[in-house]
């Protein structure tokens, strides 16, 4: 059988270590994700590296200036039901408890969320071409089944979509993912963590092998008080979105002041568009200025013959969000 | 007859429940009858759809820790040559013999078996396997223009599929009220959260095989004929069944395959299918296109109705999915055709999932009905009383007992049918709110079945059948028969089932276990009643006319009460009695009547949905069914509950994609193959008429597994056009197909 070793880190410097010495090594948490992937054979590490006896990362810690700090070993659970989360961003909390299941939840980590593999019908299947798989293999969803793929930023490699619920939220919350790694501490913007396909789509992330998140920051915003997340899928529980969005407003008098919007499921990684917030500062809070900002977040999207319904759909749910966060505002 | 029982009727708890709450139940898998532990076996499976084999490479196999052996068609003759006889003894999923030859037809095929120690390197083992082909050309595509067509001619229950009855043509050209629609039902898969799993094990010519299998008798003999046994020298026991809803039924070459290698290995062998394996070893639901018309008059009386199926086989694998049976004898309609083609593929085999033939072709009929019936402007109800008939359309006869337009009543009343507005009108919030109905029906089906009873001396009544328990409640049902024919309480009663060495009884499909066993139990309780009343004579007591009572530790009639030691003096042996019957109802061979015997429904459905968005919710669905006299108010209600819950999957979910370059099913896993969660279910209003059927059997009972699945999907598809005005004539319906069309 193909065996692994398993390594307990107890300390970030013995878990970079560990990740140095192997090139071939995943770390692992909850591992909800990878011992799946494992499973299938499209994950092949020849060492696991237990962190869940790193300390001191699995709290979530409130900011003086409104924000948070969320350990990466900080369980979904724990994230989604706590009480400043709930407060200061319940678009996290809801985006959290509208994906996977409680079991799930239970076990998954916000480090590893971070870090899970979309969920391509043709990605864990071996017989089937993959350029994040098998790189240079082709792309068996662009002419298959890709009603679940996504339609902005896609590339001619790749057009699977990013299956997270959480990191919708923060993406429209400007999070920063702190890493530690060899070369020490640094700060990701969220914007860049996640990577587009593009020419390289088996390069998922913007993170070295060596390196391990220790936290997620989501800075202070106050008007996130009023945010929410919804999610539009198949079935009510245990299905990925086939559209998400989260949301944030802040009104002045009848006008924008200021908005937050992410989109789920439609992109190769999570979506944001400042020219779609932008359209919408400023302007009167209307039916009609929300669904210009909804084309205006569309613009260049590929649609596929099984996906393009996602595009109207999420300009739908984007008017009807926004104007539930109007209603909340006032 | 008995309606004043004590025990039919009532709802009984299970009587294994307190076993599978607990995780005590042993099922297949978990079977450990000896002291040596089981070698652990994996399938290997073709990944080309058509071809030959050329050869296999080991080499990364042989060396594994633990390995122990690979078998393949090079192995010889490890299966006797199999076609499903004509006897009709044993039926197989598929018609060939596994590891015969070179041959590959689909993917998935299974064309060798690694055994290991471990189920790990089992699994290791099985994937470093290369094998090596000559593809061939492969039809794969529903549309490939060069694939065999084939017209059968019966079904498996020796029904005619092709239906021919008066001039349709003739009849649609003077038609003034016509619909012709095609609709399509994707393919399905059973998906039982218990896998197939076959332990097999040998003491000399004798195999025992732990089988996960709907018919144990079937089993039987199917493995006694492909390993060259007489049927006595081999055992099949099924005490637990995860769930089958049909892919367990006829018997597949994995269980032949886990014997051959027990033998060939000297040792027991245990093959459990992954998930992935389900997929494409034991059949599925095919896809199926179907083209219906009908016509009627002003008055909505039908004047035409054709309707034909186009649906794929395997190449070694008959089933037909036989969509217009229920088309042919439903509806008044002297102008009736009904044709089943059947095309080609090197796609993995069908096989019967809950309501073969009913569950999709109520699809298709029940909505071309509403199609009708707005057409007319009448009402769906209306419409379906107006062609309402005591006569089976196909052979003339009088239905035994048909209470259908009560059906109609009853659920119109309990979902509030009489809300109903125009099509797209009605709007509550944020939602389009609509009502949608459908007529269900499924045969009546009884087989031979014999049956053991016994009552020894504490009183307790044995009761011993060859029948299976899929997590209908047979267990407790045949406890409440048995009960009921003595007097006493289901407690008193132990259900010996799930062993083929038991008195054959029926395989678990078909909804015909409580039917036929009905009839068994009655014999053999006539007979021991017989028996006991010579043994009371023998023994000096004078009896009168009154009925036997099992009354713990004594045997009563009338004023006269012996104690069981007295009946059964120490040393002596427990009183037994066989009986049964060699009847047949609802397939060929069956007992000349001149009646029709089938179970009837309405079901009726609300939907909700967003009118942005396009997702359908299902608040309500009513189902009102005369299924004969309901033996367990319980278990049969759940069976009701579990049928509408198929029909909600069927209707909104479910849906294995395939891809017609590789043949490979696309989503085989739980996880990408949606079926209804908790949160998706709501209200389901269950009421069954209970009127018994004697004519059927003495117990008055009716199958009622699978007809609470046909009608669903149409009851719902219905709905969504009354709360829409888009029909959609495909499944599942998603948010997708309404979009565009949603009224704003």
């Amino acid at each position: 059988m193909r065996e692994f070793a398993l390594i307990r880190a107890e300390t970030a410097d013995a878990a970079i270590a560990a990740l140095t010495a192997h090139p071939n090594a995943r770390l692992i948490a909850g591992g909800t994700n990878l011992v799946d992937l494992m499973k299938e054979g499209v994950e092949t590490p020849t060492h696991l590296i237990d962190i869940n006896g790193l300390g001191g990362l699995d709290d979530v810690q409130a900011r003086g200036n409104g924000g948070l700090m969320i350990g990466a070993l900080a369980s979904n659970s724990a994230v989604a039901w706590h009480s400043d989360v709930q407060v200061r961003f319940p678009m996290m909390s809801e985006a959290i408890l509208a994906g996977a299941t409680t079991q799930l939840r239970n076990m998954a980590t916000m480090g590893g969320n971070l870090l899970q593999k979309n969920r391509c019908f043709y990605y864990a299947n071996h017989a089937a071409r993959c350029n994040k798989r098998a790189p240079g293999s082709g792309c068996d969803a662009m002419d298959g089944v890709n009603r679940m793929c996504a339609v902005l930023g896609t590339s001619d490699h790749c057009i699977a979509a990013h299956p997270s619920d959480v990191c919708v939220a923060l993406r429209a919350l400007d999070a920063v993912v702190h890493v530690t790694g060899v070369n020490g501490h640094r700060a990701i913007d969220f914007a860049d963590f996640h990577k587009r396909p593009g020419d390289t789509p088996h390069v998922e992330f913007e993170l070295a092998h060596d390196e391990l998140i220790l936290g997620i920051e989501v800075p202070g915003l106050p008007f996130a008080a009023n945010s929410t997340y919804l999610k539009l899928r198949d079935r009510t529980s245990y299905a990925f979105a086939l559209v998400s969005i989260a949301a944030a407003l802040k009104l002045e008098g009848d006008t924008v002041d200021d908005v937050r919007l992410a989109v789920g499921s439609v992109g190769t990684v999570p979506w944001r568009s400042a020219d779609a917030e932008d359209a919408m500062r400023g302007a009167p809070a209307t039916a009609e200025t929300f669904a210009k900002a909804a084309d205006i977040f569309f613009e260049g999207a590929i649609p596929r013959a099984g996906n393009g319904f996602k595009i109207e759909l999420a300009k739908r749910a984007i008017v009807r969000v926004m104007e539930t966060l109007k209603e909340r505002a006032i | 007859m008995n309606l004043e029982s004590k025990v039919i009727g009532k709802p009984v708890s299970r009587v294994d429940g307190r076993l599978k709450t607990t995780g005590t139940a042993q099922y297949s898998a978990d079977q450990r009858p000896s002291e040596d532990r089981p070698m652990h076996a994996v399938l290997v499976k073709s990944g080309i759809p058509s071809g030959r084999i050329t050869g296999f490479d080991l080499s990364a196999v042989q060396g594994m820790d633990g390995f122990v052996r690979f078998l393949s068609h090079l192995d010889g003759a490890l299966i006797r040559s199999i076609k499903n006889p004509a006897d009709g003894s044993f039926a197989a999923g598929e018609e060939y013999t596994p590891f015969e030859s070179d041959r590959v037809d689909f993917v998935g095929q299974h064309i060798g078996l690694v055994v290991a120690r471990a189920l790990e390197t089992a699994e290791a083992a099985a994937k470093a396997v290369v094998v090596k082909y000559e593809a061939s050309t492969a039809r794969i595509a529903f549309d490939s223009p060069d694939a065999e067509v084939r017209q059968p001619i019966l079904y498996n229950t020796g029904e005619e599929l092709q239906v021919s009855r008066g001039d349709v043509d003739a009849a649609l050209a003077k038609a003034t009220h016509t619909v012709q629609a095609t609709y399509t039902t994707p393919i399905e898969h059973h998906n039982p959260i218990e896998p197939s799993a076959t332990l097999a094990v040998w003491d000399g010519d004798h195999v025992t095989v732990y089988d996960a299998t709907q018919g144990s008798v079937n089993d039987k003999n199917y493995v006694a004929f492909g390993m060259s046994l007489d049927p006595e020298n081999v055992r099949v026991l099924n005490p637990f069944i995860g769930g089958g809803f049909g892919c367990k039924g006829f018997t597949w070459p994995h269980s032949l395959i886990a014997a051959a290698a027990a033998r060939v290995l000297d040792a027991p062998v245990l093959l459990v299918l992954s998930r992935k394996d389900m997929y494409t070893s034991c059949g599925h639901r095919p896809y199926t296109e179907q083209e219906v018309t009908l016509a009627a008059d002003t008055d909505g009386v039908l004047t035409a109705t054709r309707h034909l199926t186009d649906s794929y086989r395997s190449p070694v694998g008959d089933h037909v999915e036989p969509c217009g049976l229920t088309t042919a004898m439903l509806y008044r309609c002297d102008n009736l055709e009904v044709a089943h083609n059947v095309r080609v593929l090197n796609r993995p085999s069908g096989t019967p999932l809950r309501s073969p033939g009913e569950a999709p072709g109520t699809f298709a009929l029940e909505s071309a009905m509403d199609e009708l019936a707005e057409k007319l402007g009448m009402d769906p109800v209306e419409l379906r009383r107006r062609n309402h008939t005591d006569i089976d359309q196909r052979n003339g006869r009088k239905w035994s007992s048909k209470h259908l337009l009560d059906c109609y009543d009853r659920g119109a009343e309990r979902i509030g049918w009489a809300r109903r507005r125009a099509p797209g009108t009605w709007r509550e919030g944020k939602d389009l709110v609509g009502l949608g109905m459908a007529t269900a029906c499924y045969p009546g089906y009884r087989t031979p079945t014999q049956t053991r009873l016994t009552l020894d001396r504490d009183g307790t009544l044995h009761v011993a059948v060859a029948v299976q328990d899929i997590g209908t409640g047979l267990y407790t049902v045949l406890a409440q028969m048995v009960a009921d024919r003595f007097r006493t309480s289901p407690d008193t009663v132990r259900v010996l089932i799930g062993d083929s060495d038991l008195p054959p009884g029926p395989l678990a499909g078909g909804s015909m276990t409580t039917a036929s066993v009905a009839a068994a139990v009655d014999d053999a309780c006539r007979v021991l009643s017989e028996t006991l009343r010579a043994r009371l004579v023998k023994i000096g007591k004078t009896l009168g006319n009154e009925p036997l009572v099992v009354d713990g530790g004594a045997l009563r009639t009338g004023a006269l009460s012996v104690p069981m030691t007295e009946l059964i003096p120490t040393g002596s042996p427990a009183i037994a009695a066989e009986g049964g019957t060699n009847d047949i109802y609802g397939f060929a061979g069956g007992v000349e009547t001149d009646k029709s015997f089938y179970s009837f429904g309405a079901i009726f459905a609300e939907v909700r949905i967003d009118r942005d968005y396009g997702i359908i919710r299902v608040p309500k669905m009513t189902g009102v069914f005369d299924v004969g006299r309901v033996i367990n108010a319980k278990t049969a209600r759940s069976q009701m509950l579990g049928g509408m819950t198929f029909g909600i999957g069927m209707a909104l979910m479910e849906e294995t994609f395939i891809d017609d370059k590789t043949g490979r099913f696309v989503n085989p896993s739980l996880g990408e193959y949606y079926v209804p969660v908790n949160a998706d279910v709501h209200e389901l209003d269950v009421e069954m008429l209970d009127i018994p059927d004697y004519d059927f059997n003495p117990f008055g009972a009716r199958g009622l597994g699978e007809i609470s699945n046909v009608g669903a999907s149409a009851a719902i598809a219905n709905a969504v056009y009354n709360a829409t005005g888009i029909r959609v004539r495909h499944l599942p319906i998603r948010l997708d197909d309404l979009l565009e069309g949603l009224p704003r």
